[in-house]
């Protein structure tokens, strides 16, 4: 189908719009090395051993004009932290603009509930060496497939975009080492983004998503289906030399209240078995019990930096913070405050440094080993330096 | 003695030359001359150029053209346009095109290429330096 499109615009196209209209290719890359001076690892894969490979990632685009009003434009990824680093789809779709004021999009599309969930992976495009994980892995999901709208207002300077989109997606929990219960998947998902700019100086985002996600994963982890909803607001400045930038996000279970009730009933039934002697069914029914008393939603994180762009060189300070539900009585919060330095090779390519001290309370985002406990997560620094390129 | 005196001079006269041309080297921005549009504001200039704007009143689709990014043409008319660096005008575009939302312009390398491609697309439209424009192509903002 895509092929007959491009088949029947070629010969729609005017010869002076060739040039303009032809196959445009563009690609962006990233790689880098990280480590930490905690025992424990941060964010599944930052260890003290220095690592090159899960920072490493590449991008390429290409997109084609099919006529005035209709684009074909597609993304592959080829990401190091992926158990197989192939190059896969990152997006795919036709997009079709009647006019300045609203657009259409079908395919696999980015989803846009994160300031920049668009281009996360592109580290060219905002000042760290990643985003603030303490926001980015509240929920973790990037693509989705279906259908978009965007309608756009100007008004002098100023203009007003909503874009409402559906479908839906799979999200790969475990990229590292995916098993057949790591992939968990959503349908009946909705949502919007809210969009007020200035220029490019002042930009206000509010975004919202919600979706049915199936949580029966195996035969052993059976938690039923639940509807997640994540709101997103964040703010952008941009004056003479400084950058601002903030975002606060919230994840809800829209079906927390009932699990819970389920699992004190499961809870209560196991009690009378286990009474009655009957010890394994006991068992069972309070392993059930416990993990539909996991909290999943309920998370809150919010970061602000200050980049201050000198010639070549930007700096920038970060405090982040993150509210996580208790798992099994541990808390799972941290702060955290992140000051880097970026040298412009050139107006497409960046080399980054930067420290992040992080204040944990309890897990934080550190994951321990199968021999490591929660006394083992300590206050602690995590070094990166990157390079980012677009070309 | 004497000789110090006339580097002095050189030297201030040359400083005020360079005034001078950089007061007299102004960017326009021009159409083919079958685009109906005679004048464009700064504002529809910045929405246009930044890939907000895509149409022009008729409904043609706008064919940006634009300069070489490592040309002083470049960085000087997106300073005056909407005070924006190369660095950051690569960000912008980087953020519009990997999220799927934009394409960055076609790019040619001078005022010359500029000119030749607006004439021979009735929906081009591009910027040059004002010592460039000559008859074929329709001038339709002087940027301050």
């Amino acid at each position: 189908m895509v092929l007959c499109l491009l088949a029947c615009s070629s010969l729609s196209l005017q010869a002076a719009d060739i040039e303009q209209n032809a196959l445009q290719w563009s690609g962006f890359f990233t790689t880098g090395v990280n480590w930490t001076d905690s025992s424990v690892p941060y964010n599944t894969v930052v260890t003290k051993n220095p690592k090159v490979v899960p920072n490493t990632l590449l991008g390429l685009n290409i997109s084609k004009p099919l006529s005035a009003h209709m684009t074909l434009g597609g993304q592959l990824l080829a990401q190091g932290a992926n158990a197989d680093s192939a190059l896969k789809a990152d997006w795919a779709y036709v997009n079709y603009q009647p006019n300045d004021n609203v657009s259409f999009t079908i395919g696999q599309q980015k989803i846009p509930l994160w300031l920049m969930a668009e281009y996360a992976n592109v580290g060219r495009a905002y000042p760290w060496t990643n985003p603030p994980e303490e926001v980015y892995s509240l929920f973790n999901i990037q693509s989705f497939a279906g259908a978009s709208s965007r309608f756009q207002y100007m008004f002098s300077h100023l203009v007003v975009a909503l874009e409402p989109y559906t479908g839906t997606t799979v999200v790969e929990t475990s990229p590292s080492a995916p098993t057949s219960s790591s992939k968990v998947s959503a349908k009946d998902m909705f949502g919007a983004n809210l969009e007020i700019k200035a220029s490019d100086f002042l930009k206000l985002r509010a975004a919202f998503n919600r979706a049915k996600w199936n949580l029966n994963l195996s035969p052993t982890i059976s938690l039923g289906e639940h509807e997640f909803q994540v709101v997103d607001y964040s703010l952008t400045a941009h004056f003479k030399d400084f950058n601002f930038i903030s975002e606060y996000a919230q994840t809800t279970d829209l079906d927390q209240g009932y699990y819970t009730n389920l699992s004190n009933q499961e809870n209560a039934t196991a009690a009378q078995y286990a009474k009655a002697g009957n010890v394994i069914a006991a068992a069972a029914e309070a392993q059930q019990a416990a993990l539909d008393g996991l909290k999943i939603g309920g998370a809150k994180a919010y970061y602000l930096t200050m980049v201050y762009n000198f010639k070549i060189l930007s700096g920038y300070a970060s405090y982040a913070h993150v509210v996580r539900p208790e798992n099994l009585g541990i808390t799972q919060n941290q702060s955290s405050t992140t000051v880097g330095i970026g040298y412009d090779v050139s107006p497409d390519s960046v080399i980054k440094v930067e420290v992040k001290h992080i204040m944990p309370s309890g897990l934080g985002l550190f994951t321990p080993s199968s021999t490591q406990t929660v006394a083992d997560v300590k206050k602690s620094d995590v070094f990166t330096i990157n390079y980012n390129c677009v070309f | 003695m004497l000789s110090k005196k006339y580097i002095y001079i050189l030297f201030f006269s040359l400083m005020c030359l360079g005034q001078n041309l950089k007061a007299e080297s102004k960017l326009v921005i021009i159409v083919n001359h079958s685009n109906e549009i005679d004048k464009l504001s700064l504002e529809d200039a910045q929405m246009i150029f930044m890939g907000t704007k895509n149409f022009f009143k008729n409904g043609n689709r706008v064919s940006i053209v634009d300069q070489d990014k490592e040309g002083s043409v470049y960085s000087d008319f997106y300073k005056r346009l909407i005070n924006l660096s190369p660095k950051e005008m690569s960000i912008y575009w980087a953020k519009l095109l990997f999220a799927g939302k934009g394409r960055p312009p076609f790019k040619v390398d001078n005022d010359k290429d500029v000119i030749t491609w607006v004439e021979n697309n009735v929906n081009g439209i591009g910027y040059i330096t004002s010592d460039h424009l000559d008859q074929n192509v329709k001038q339709v903002l002087m940027l301050p």
